[in-house]
């Protein structure tokens, strides 16, 4: 009989127990196209899609790191790697100095590559793929070809992107928001290319979304009733259901953008508009303010689909390594259902210096300090979690109770940008930079580092190593804080975002008790791009420790390492195609860690009687 | 949904829009006079009854059909 | 292990997984219309002028009778189906592609005759000369419209050429254009000269033209490349698909009715898109 297994996970990890299938249908070995390429199997979909974002997210951070050089000495050669610059883009790296167009591509596109190419395909396309149907006893996504198009249109998109760098005249460079009338005006092309590559993106979200949330409703095991569900596929399928409602009228505010750009309309062009002293030849009567609001309808939801996957696998790393369940299981589930639906309903407290007026105004500041309060629940359940826990403090525990703190400051930072009085003064400042990058990065990327050391052992059979991920998270945690901290004070003193040479100009104003900034506050440029590179060392551990491990480290010596209970954990290492050896049916909740009178501390869920 | 109810549903919008097309076009016709405008306020009135005769029918014979 | 309900639904939801699919897309798809519907009001409400009239009221409604009975036919091949006559639901699916083919030629045959169909508006000096040389000017001299202040001529032009501009007009070294205008009414005037200098700006029917026709375009753009897709489907289903019905013909009866649910869909968009652009 033909026993092979039918994934194509990382198949160095020889040491570990191996899948085997005996089911039904045909054996045929597929060609390496099939397994590797073109894979329908949602596990090494999920691995595609999680390889792929840490490539973008690397990418991303490089690119950050490029524009750190600039902020802190601005106009000076970038060592290193100013020539390799010059001798790619040619004039806009000029010397191996980055020009101020080079900058603002540079900044456009490491939002959009971190937020739609790094994080979102990691955290939804790489983690959700892989372990939603894993955790709902399930043999694989309802629709398994469609999730290896999504992957694949996803790849193109990101190409699309990577490619616009090398076009005359270079990438998108008016925000990652691209709003008209700016986008539409450069008379680049990299501007086409984002929107061609946000349409392909917006594609690839929307199939997997339908796939994910058909799933979750479709193919939960016989027993998984909904509040048998582990947190991790709640937090999924809320995450996809707003992916699903909020993400097309970005892509109508993407086709009309590109209409405007290639074609010629005036969507969003407004009438007697005058660019470079010469009144724009189109016919007008557009709305600027029209494009914000179809783009920040979906980049409010956005944001949530950035932390809420996070939150999910904070649940379950947390719930294993304190051995006892989640506190609030019930709560947190139905505030994660309230986030989803008040988030579609504040997306304006973004746009609060566009002249809105009190009324409309006041509802979006109150629909804005309505949805922390879930928010607020869900992390004091959390921490409330961790009361008598027998903790076990590994690499991902020491990620996930990092996420914490730091999302906790990340969203009380929040509250001053959410109320239009303080908002005036913050908008647009390093204080929302620093705001929104205290709960994505060490927010929702400590969640995926906690989720890569947490789930690493059933993908591959091995552990990473602890020391090496110790040192990873201590180092990264310091230089995230050394980081962006300080962009609070910034904000404060008023300097502003997307300034190519760090507010050096403003340092030198005139009279600095009317307009300007104190030098200090830019010279603190120069300490967060030393912390960033200090960020970027502290990465590479993570990088050679992901790889060495495949091969050198420890092997696990069963199935369920962490002794956890839910039903991933309860499959052979790695799974094999059809994921469960024997058909699953479900006895109990997702986390019975620590039941009094009982002889193991953790019951799985496919347990039908507990062990006494 | 079951299908079933879905044309109900479309034919319904359907029928509407022929009322609407109707009403308009009558409209038009007694503010200009134009007696185009008549025909088609009398044939979008005939497709009404039309739809709304279909409709019925399709719910008595898919009535067997699940 | 197959993956359950693909054909048998799911006893808690009733439904079939490719059913809660496509009910999923419908989904995502009214929020992409609907923004669509909603810049349409936005730049309505926001205009100071609206074109009225625009569009060929005989041929929206052909294209609107010939897709509500596409509908109909799609659903009598399903009944069809149900009652496992395969000889009559193959001649729904093709009457269906065809009411959609037809309905995408007349759609073709309106963007043509708004590709070649012109509006010039005129600078100061061009509108006192053509009052001095042309006595009847009132007949096709048009009052100021989505140009505030500017009169303008609407007409075609000799060989009736695509989607010219004035900007292409100044680099090809064009000096004067020969504009047949129209009067209302229908019809032609005499055919009146225009030299390029006196030309302010000068698009066909174009998105460029106006947020009406941007808007126009976008929608019913937007709207013709889902029918090719539902033509694409229904095409295979109709064609090489249709072999499943020998070994799976539920799961086949299945498929149709996803496609089915889908080109519902897409004739209800037509049918708030046409009273939008073609009534008012």
């Amino acid at each position: 009989m033909d026993m092979q297994s039918e994934t194509a996970t990382l198949e160095h990890a020889h040491s570990a127990p191996h899948g085997h299938e005996a089911h039904a249908g045909h054996h045929a070995p597929l060609s390496f196209w099939r397994r590797y390429i073109f894979s329908v199997d949602h596990k090494v979909v999920g691995i595609q899609y999680g390889i792929t974002a840490l490539v973008f997210m690397l990418i991303g951070f490089f690119l950050m790191l490029l524009m750190r050089w600039q902020l802190a000495y601005p106009g000076q050669p970038i060592p290193v790697f100013g020539p390799m610059l010059e001798a790619v883009l040619g004039d806009v790296a000029r010397g191996g100095r980055m020009t101020p167009d080079l900058y603002n591509s540079f900044g456009a596109m490491h939002g959009t590559i971190m937020v739609f190419l790094a994080v979102v395909p990691m955290i939804v396309g790489a983690l959700g793929n892989y372990l939603v149907p894993l955790q709902i006893g399930a043999p694989d996504m309802a629709f398994p070809r469609l999730n290896m198009m999504s992957y694949h249109i996803y790849l193109w998109g990101g190409l699309v992107m990577m490619v616009s760098f090398f076009i005359p005249g270079g990438a998108a460079q008016s925000g990652w928001t691209s709003y008209s009338p700016l986008a539409v005006v450069v008379p680049t092309m990299g501007q086409t290319f984002w929107l061609i590559g946000m349409v392909l993106l917006i594609t690839s979200s929307l199939l997997g979304s339908i796939n994910i949330i058909t799933t979750i409703i479709q193919l939960r095991a016989p027993g998984l009733t909904w509040m048998r569900l582990p947190f991790f596929v709640w937090a999924q399928l809320v995450t996809n259901f707003l992916l699903l409602l909020a993400f097309p009228p970005l892509e109508a505010a993407g086709i009309m953008q590109l209409m405007d750009k290639v074609l010629g309309t005036s969507f969003f062009m407004p009438t007697g508009l005058v660019v470079g002293g010469q009144p724009l030849d189109v016919s007008g009567g557009g709305s600027p303010l029209l494009y914000q609001h179809l783009f920040w309808f979906l980049a409010h939801p956005e944001v949530y689909v950035l932390i809420l996957p996070a939150m999910g696998v904070l649940a379950e790393v947390i719930s294993t390594n304190t051995r006892k369940a989640i506190w609030g299981y019930r709560l947190m589930v139905y505030s994660s259902l309230a986030l989803g639906f008040l988030s579609m309903i504040v997306w304006a407290h973004h746009m609060y210096l566009t002249g809105m007026g009190t009324r409309l105004s006041t509802f979006f500041q109150t629909t804005t300090m309505i949805i922390s309060i879930p928010s607020v629940i869900i992390i004091t359940c959390f921490f409330v979690s961790l009361w008598g826990g027998s903790i076990r403090f590994n690499t991902p525990m020491l990620f996930a109770l990092a996420f914490l703190p730091m999302f906790g400051i990340g969203g009380l930072t929040g509250l001053p940008l959410g109320f239009s009085f303080s908002d005036i003064h913050l908008h647009d400042s390093y204080y929302v930079i620093g705001h929104f990058h205290y709960v994505v990065a060490p927010g929702t990327i400590f969640a995926i580092f906690a989720a890569v050391y947490h789930w690493y052992p059933k993908v591959t059979g091995r552990f990473m190593n602890e020391f090496w991920g110790r040192v990873h998270f201590v180092l990264s945690l310091i230089f995230m804080n050394l980081v962006f901290f300080p962009m609070f004070l910034q904000g404060i003193y008023g300097m502003s975002r997307r300034m190519s040479d760090g507010g050096a100009t403003y340092a030198q104003a005139d009279n600095l008790a009317v307009v300007g900034l104190p030098q200090w506050v830019v010279d603190l440029n120069i300490n967060i791009t030393h912390a960033a590179v200090g960020l970027m060392l502290a990465q590479i551990p993570f990088v050679i420790n992901f790889f060495w491990s495949l091969r050198h480290s420890a092997p696990v010596k069963s199935d369920n390492p962490w002794q956890a209970t839910t039903l991933e954990w309860q499959t052979p290492t790695p799974p094999g195609h059809g994921n469960f050896v024997e058909p699953v049916r479900v006895y109990r909740s997702a986390y019975e860690y620590s039941i009094p009178g009982r002889e193991t501390d953790f019951t799985p869920q496919n347990q039908p009687q507990p062990a006494r | 949904m079951p299908l079933k109810f879905l044309h109900i549903f479309f034919i319904t919008a359907a029928f509407l829009l022929t009322l609407g097309l109707a009403a308009w076009a009558f409209h038009i016709y007694l503010k200009t006079g134009e007696t185009s405008f008549a025909v088609y306020g009398g044939g979008s009135a005939v497709s009404g009854i039309v739809l709304f005769g279909y409709v019925i029918y399709f719910w008595r014979k898919m009535k067997g059909i699940q | 292990m197959e993956i359950p309900y693909t054909v048998t639904p799911r006893r808690e939801t009733g439904l079939y997984n490719g059913k809660l699919g496509i009910w999923m897309f419908l989904a995502s798809e009214v929020m992409l219309f609907g923004a669509l519907f909603s810049s349409y009001a936005a730049l309505r409400t926001g205009a100071d002028f609206w074109p009225t009239r625009m569009m060929s009221l005989a041929m929206g409604t052909m294209n609107t009778a010939i897709l509500i009975s596409s509908s109909i036919l799609v659903v009598m091949g399903w009944t069809a189906l149900k009652l496992k006559q395969f000889e009559k639901f193959k001649l729904y699916q093709g009457l269906t592609l065809l009411c959609a083919i037809v309905f995408l030629c007349i759609k073709g045959i309106e963007y043509r005759q708004k590709f070649i169909h012109y509006e010039v508006w005129l600078t100061d000096q061009g509108v006192s000369r053509l009052m001095e040389q042309h006595p009847h000017h009132e007949q096709w001299l048009k009052s100021p419209g989505v140009f505030p202040g500017r009169l303008s001529v609407t007409g075609h032009l000799e060989g009736n050429p695509w989607l010219l501009t004035h900007k292409k007009l100044k680099a090809k070294g064009v000096q004067e254009i020969t504009l047949y205008p129209d009067v209302a009414g229908g019809g032609h005037a005499e055919p009146v000269k225009i030299s390029v200098n006196e030309i302010f700006r000068m698009t066909a029917y174009a998105p460029a033209h106006s947020s009406y026709f941007a808007i126009y375009y976008a929608l019913t753009g937007l709207h013709a490349l889902h029918v090719i897709g539902g033509i694409i489907v229904m095409s295979y289903l109709w064609g090489p698909g249709r072999r499943m019905w020998l070994t799976e013909p539920e799961r086949f009866t299945n498929r149709i009715e996803c496609s089915v649910v889908y080109w519902h869909f897409v004739d209800f968009v037509w049918l708030i898109v046409f009273p939008l652009f073609y009534l008012f």
